[in-house]
C-alpha cells in the first residue's frame, strides 16, 4: 500500500505492507505516523546529522525511530507523546551509531577521535574551518553534554523539552549544558 | 551568562545550522514502514526472533521455553 501525504518536499510517499486498523483512515497508524514523519523528518534528520555526522546513518536512524513509533502507536494512549518518543528514539539511535563509528575506527587504527566526513566533497570546500572546528570539538564531548547542547542551542528546545527528549531531569540538563559549554569553550580555545 | 558563553553558543548554532542545511526537504526519503511478517514479532534492531525451542541464554546455552510446564510423568 502507498500513501501520498504532504511533506517537506511537497509530497511524501509512504509505503507499507498492510496497515493495521482501518486502511487509509484517520485511525490508521501508518497514516498518523507518516503525517508526523512528513512534518518532522527534516528537522530530526538534520539533528541526527549534527550528532553523527553521517548522512546515510542519520536517515536510517530517523527511519528506525518512526518504524518504532509505528509499532508502538496502537498502544500509545497520549498521541501528544509521539514526538517526544521519536525524538528520544533518534537520540538513542545517534548514541549507538556514534559508538559504532568509534569502535570501528579504533579497531582499525587505534584512533579514538574518529570523525566521519560531515559535508560532502563538494560542500566540504564551502564549509569554513571554524565550523569544522566547532563540530569536531562537539564530538569530543561526553554524549550527555553533546546532546544537551545540540537540543538546547541548535533545536532551541526548552530545558523541559530537552529533559524529556533525553529522559533526564531538568537539573541534569542544566548542569550538562553548563559543563558542555565550558568544555567546548576550552576545546575551542576561547577565554572564559 | 558571559559574552564568551554567548559566543560559544552562537558558534555552535552557526556550525550545526550550516551542517543541517546540507539536507534539504527534497532529500528526505519516503518513510518505509516495515511490518512484521506473519507469525513474527517485530523487535527493534533485531531481525532474528527465537525459534520454537525458546531463546538462548547467556553464553549460548539454550533457554527454557516459556509458558509451558513439563508434562506430568506417568503414574
Amino acid at each position: 500500500m502507498s500513501l501520498d501525504l504532504p511533506g517537506p518536499a511537497g509530497r511524501v510517499r509512504a509505503t507499507v505492507g498492510e496497515p493495521a486498523g482501518g486502511p487509509g483512515g484517520p485511525g490508521d497508524p501508518a497514516v498518523a505516523v507518516t503525517a508526523l514523519y512528513a512534518e518532522h523528518a527534516l528537522g530530526l534528520t538534520r539533528l541526527a546529522l549534527v550528532m553523527v555526522r553521517d548522512r546515510q546513518a542519520a536517515e536510517d536512524i530517523v527511519q528506525d525511530a518512526f518504524c518504532g513509533l509505528h509499532r508502538l502507536w496502537p498502544g500509545l494512549r497520549d498521541k501528544n507523546r509521539a514526538l517526544p518518543y521519536v525524538r528520544s528514539a533518534v537520540l538513542n539511535g545517534c548514541r549507538s551509531e556514534f559508538r559504532r563509528q568509534r569502535r570501528d575506527r579504533s579497531g582499525r587504527d587505534g584512533y579514538e577521535g574518529y570523525l566521519p566526513p560531515a559535508w560532502s566533497a563538494e560542500s566540504e570546500a564551502e564549509a569554513s574551518a571554524e565550523r569544522r572546528e566547532v563540530l569536531q570539538a562537539l564530538t569530543r564531548l561526553p554524549a550527555r553534554q553533546r546532546e544537551a547542547l545540540v537540543l538546547r542551542f541548535y533545536l532551541d528546545l526548552s530545558e523541559a523539552d530537552t529533559a524529556d527528549a533525553m529522559r533526564i531531569s531538568r537539573g541534569t540538563v542544566k548542569s550538562a549544558v553548563a559543563r558542555g559549554l565550558a568544555a567546548l569553550r576550552k576545546l575551542l580555545g576561547e577565554q572564559s | 551568562m558571559t559574552g564568551t558563553t554567548g559566543t560559544t553558543q552562537e558558534r555552535l548554532r552557526d556550525a550545526a545550522t550550516a551542517l543541517g542545511q546540507t539536507i534539504q526537504p527534497g532529500d528526505i526519503p519516503p518513510l518505509r514502514l516495515r511490518l512484521p511478517e506473519p507469525g513474527r514479532r517485530a523487535v527493534p534492531g533485531r531481525e532474528v526472533v527465537p525459534g520454537p525451542g525458546g531463546t538462548q541464554g547467556p553464553g549460548g546455552t539454550p533457554g527454557r521455553r516459556r509458558g509451558r510446564r513439563p508434562a506430568p510423568g506417568p503414574g
